[in-house]
């Protein structure tokens, strides 16, 4: 499997390196990835729960807003 | 030696007295070879005495209690660009090298002295175009504060950009807030995943507007850990135009900040840049 590139800038010598993610940055960017992917899975959840709890109760996003305010 | 006693015009058949002598007639100008001669001559001097010094051309006028010059010191100066100045006696201070500003110094013998001011601004240290998942850029030291400008930039998957001090991946190491508004705060978070969270885009050409700034405060000194305040948005956004607030601190170590990382949390970078400034 390809792993994803990642660049290095060398400021001092203007020296950029394109490469492959090592194991280590690898395994890391994964474990990031499989974060993102739990964070944006529970905030669909969440978003879900509150569509059903507005139809529950008959209301509108902006009139919930509205009750809270 | 007697007071001046001013002006006085004497009548046919006057008698010149003493008093009239020293009071009128003797209150011209003194003439001595140097004040030496001066003060063996002249041992009670009185306020308004005036005296000219040969050695000195100068012209002096007791005041009551001391000699006082007048006119017509010799000038000390002597160069071009050379100024009159003053330490227990008159100076010249010559003119400093192109550029350089004239600065107070109560070391200096005359006060003053010639010194390159302080240069200030920004300097451009680095300009890196954004590749692939994450782009690490070296940074420099012997400025104050890094100003970070990422430009024009957006990546494959729509997501948010993170920053990482000195590859530093350990989350726990960077506290900050982020607020993500357009219109109304959307989310607001605290310690992300593994660096700063800097900007966040949507994805497509459209997005190519993207802006965000970092500063980094006292980057360069290693006895303190470092503060971080960014802030850009979404600016062309289809949907939404969504402005981006962080501020935050690196507890990781106390070392200067050598390098910074630009990570894009979903994808890969389709475009952008990352200039670098170093401010003094």
């Amino acid at each position: 499997m390809t792993k994803p590139m990642i660049r290095i800038h060398n400021t001092e010598t203007d020296e950029i390196i394109d490469r492959e993610m090592n194991e280590v940055e690898f395994a890391h960017y994964q474990s990031i990835q499989e974060l993102n992917n739990k964070r944006q899975i529970e905030a669909k959840e969440k978003e879900t729960a509150k569509s059903a709890l507005l139809d529950r109760l008959g209301i509108t996003a902006d009139e919930a807003k509205l009750l809270l305010a | 030696m007697a007071a001046g006693q001013g002006f006085k015009t004497f009548a046919t058949g006057d008698v010149l007295t003493a008093a009239d002598t020293n009071g009128y007639l003797m209150q011209g100008v003194w003439v001595f070879a140097n004040s030496t001669a001066r003060d063996a001559a002249v041992t009670s001097p009185q306020e308004g005495n005036t005296c000219y010094l040969k050695d000195t051309d100068q012209i002096l006028v007791y005041s009551g209690s001391a000699w006082v010059v007048k006119s017509g010191g010799s000038s000390p100066l002597t160069t071009k660009g050379d100024l009159y100045t003053y330490s227990t006696a008159d100076a010249r201070l010559g003119v400093g090298t192109n550029g350089q500003v004239l600065t107070a110094d109560s070391t200096a013998a005359t006060g003053i002295k010639w010194a390159t001011g302080s240069s200030g601004g920004m300097t451009l240290l680095s300009t890196t175009s954004l590749s692939g998942s994450s782009t690490s850029i070296s940074v420099g030291g012997g400025y104050k504060n890094l100003q970070i400008y990422v430009k024009d930039f957006y990546a494959s998957s729509a997501a948010d950009i993170t920053m990482r001090i000195n590859s530093d991946t350990t989350a726990s190491n960077y506290h900050q807030l982020v607020l993500r508004a357009a219109g109304s705060i959307q989310s607001y978070v605290t310690n992300a995943a593994d660096g700063f969270d800097v900007a966040g885009y949507q994805t497509g050409t459209s997005q190519a507007d993207n802006f965000t700034q970092v500063t980094i405060y006292d980057y360069d000194q290693a006895t303190t850990k470092k503060a971080v305040v960014a802030s850009g948005g979404v600016i062309n956004g289809a949907s939404t135009k969504t402005s981006f607030l962080n501020t935050g601190t690196y507890q990781g170590t106390i070392a200067a900040v050598t390098n910074v990382t630009f990570v894009t949390n979903g994808g890969t970078f389709s475009a952008g840049s990352v200039e670098i400034y170093g401010v003094k």
